[in-house]
């Protein structure tokens, strides 16, 4: 498009000028042949002159389009020039390839590492403890691989391997928040979750492992800080504003999870602090 | 014997156009006539530097153009200076009072 329009606007320059040069040229020759000289003598002496041939070069110099057209010819002279000789256009590639490809995978490392290292007390003695079973869950984004919550616990209940164990799982949900239900990313925690991770509420409490002690024990629910901003305006006491006798958000939430309605209420136990975002994290960087 | 011509300094081309616009507009043809009326044919100007220079200039925006019915009845294409055109000929005429000043003071020193 920007080619068109500039091969275009070179040809109006291109008319434009040679009606200027032409004026210049007929009114010169003019004004030679008054002073006696033949035409045809005046002619060549006007071209000469005005040495035309080097004028139109030295005025399309000018011209912005002439950039444009010269980046153009070298271009292509480049891709020829890379068409007659393959082993080394081979071989530029491939190192510009490796170049970009090596910088690239440095810089994720270092953004993970170092630039986005989980708000967790100690980040860097975090690890991942996975499950290659046979359990597959299926979700409409994927699968996962759930271990199982006894394995957990026994996990948790070892103190030669880890200083602490804690069990997660991504799941969505339903809240009805404000408005209609709409799904929302959740995990469910083992109460070992916010001790281990050694992260507090700005308000309310954390799930504690008291929570985990008995069915029923602790139905709780931790917002996260930006869920808590945006969906119930950082309202201190987000319950009692539904009133006491409509459905808690709580129960609303329970609502939304069936699979674990019959198990437990859902309770709001805190908020978390302004900076940790729980609920995005990962698993890969564990 | 008529004096000899000299080839016209580099770099001052821009500035005698400039010049020469400031009375009014002129086309190229007319720009190349005033250029050796006023220097009384001292200074060559080879006519078709000319044209590079005014489109330069143009691109610039020191110097606007626009096609107008010439003396001869005849379109031609006439330069006019504008604004910035002006400021940059203030410019140049004093960069080049300094220089011709500073010259002829070595002169003077060297004479002495």
């Amino acid at each position: 498009m920007i080619r068109l329009f500039n091969w275009f606007r070179r040809e109006s320059l291109e008319r434009g000028f040679a009606r200027e040069l032409q004026y210049h040229f007929d009114r010169r020759v003019a004004d030679l042949t008054t002073t006696g000289i033949p035409e045809a003598e005046a002619r060549r002496r006007v071209a000469v002159e005005l040495g035309l041939a080097q004028v139109r070069e030295e005025v399309r110099d000018v011209w912005p389009t002439r950039w444009l057209r010269d980046f153009l010819y070298d271009l292509r002279y480049s891709a020829r020039s890379l068409r007659h000789s393959p082993g080394f256009t081979a071989a530029v590639l491939l190192s510009l390839a490796l170049g970009i490809g090596a910088t690239t995978a440095i810089y994720s490392l270092v953004d993970q590492v170092i630039l986005h290292a989980l708000p967790v007390r100690e980040p860097g003695r975090l690890v991942l403890v996975d499950w290659n079973g046979d359990d597959l869950i299926t979700y409409a984004t994927g699968s996962i691989n759930l271990m199982p919550y006894p394995i957990c616990r026994g996990l948790q209940q070892q103190t030669r391997l880890f200083d602490g164990v804690l069990c997660r799982a991504e799941i969505q949900v339903n809240l009805t928040a404000s408005g209609d239900p709409r799904p929302v990313p959740a995990e469910i925690v083992s109460g070992s979750y916010f001790p281990v991770l050694g992260v507090g509420p700005a308000l309310g409490r954390v799930i504690e492992p008291a929570d985990d002690a008995a069915p029923d024990a602790g139905p709780v629910v931790v917002l996260s800080y930006d869920f808590w901003q945006a969906q119930c305006g950082g309202a201190a006491e987000y319950r009692r504003q539904q009133g006491p006798d409509r459905q808690s958000p709580h129960d609303r939430g329970r609502r939304g999870r069936r699979r674990f309605s019959r198990r437990r209420r859902w309770r709001r136990a805190g908020f978390l602090d302004a900076h940790v975002h729980v609920r995005r994290r990962e698993p890969r960087h564990w | 014997m008529p004096s000899p011509r000299f080839p016209i300094p580099q770099g001052t081309l821009d500035m005698l156009i400039l010049q020469i616009l400031t009375l009014e507009p002129a086309h190229g043809y007319g720009i190349a006539q005033r250029l050796e009326q006023i220097s009384c044919s001292v200074v060559q100007v080879n006519q078709g530097s000319l044209y590079p220079a005014l489109h330069r200039l143009q691109q610039k925006g020191w110097l606007r153009a626009g096609w107008k019915q010439s003396e001869t009845g005849r379109e031609a294409k006439f330069y006019s200076l504008t604004p910035a055109g002006r400021r940059q000929l203030a410019v140049e005429k004093d960069s080049w009072a300094r220089l011709s000043g500073a010259v002829n003071l070595i002169f003077e020193e060297g004479s002495r």
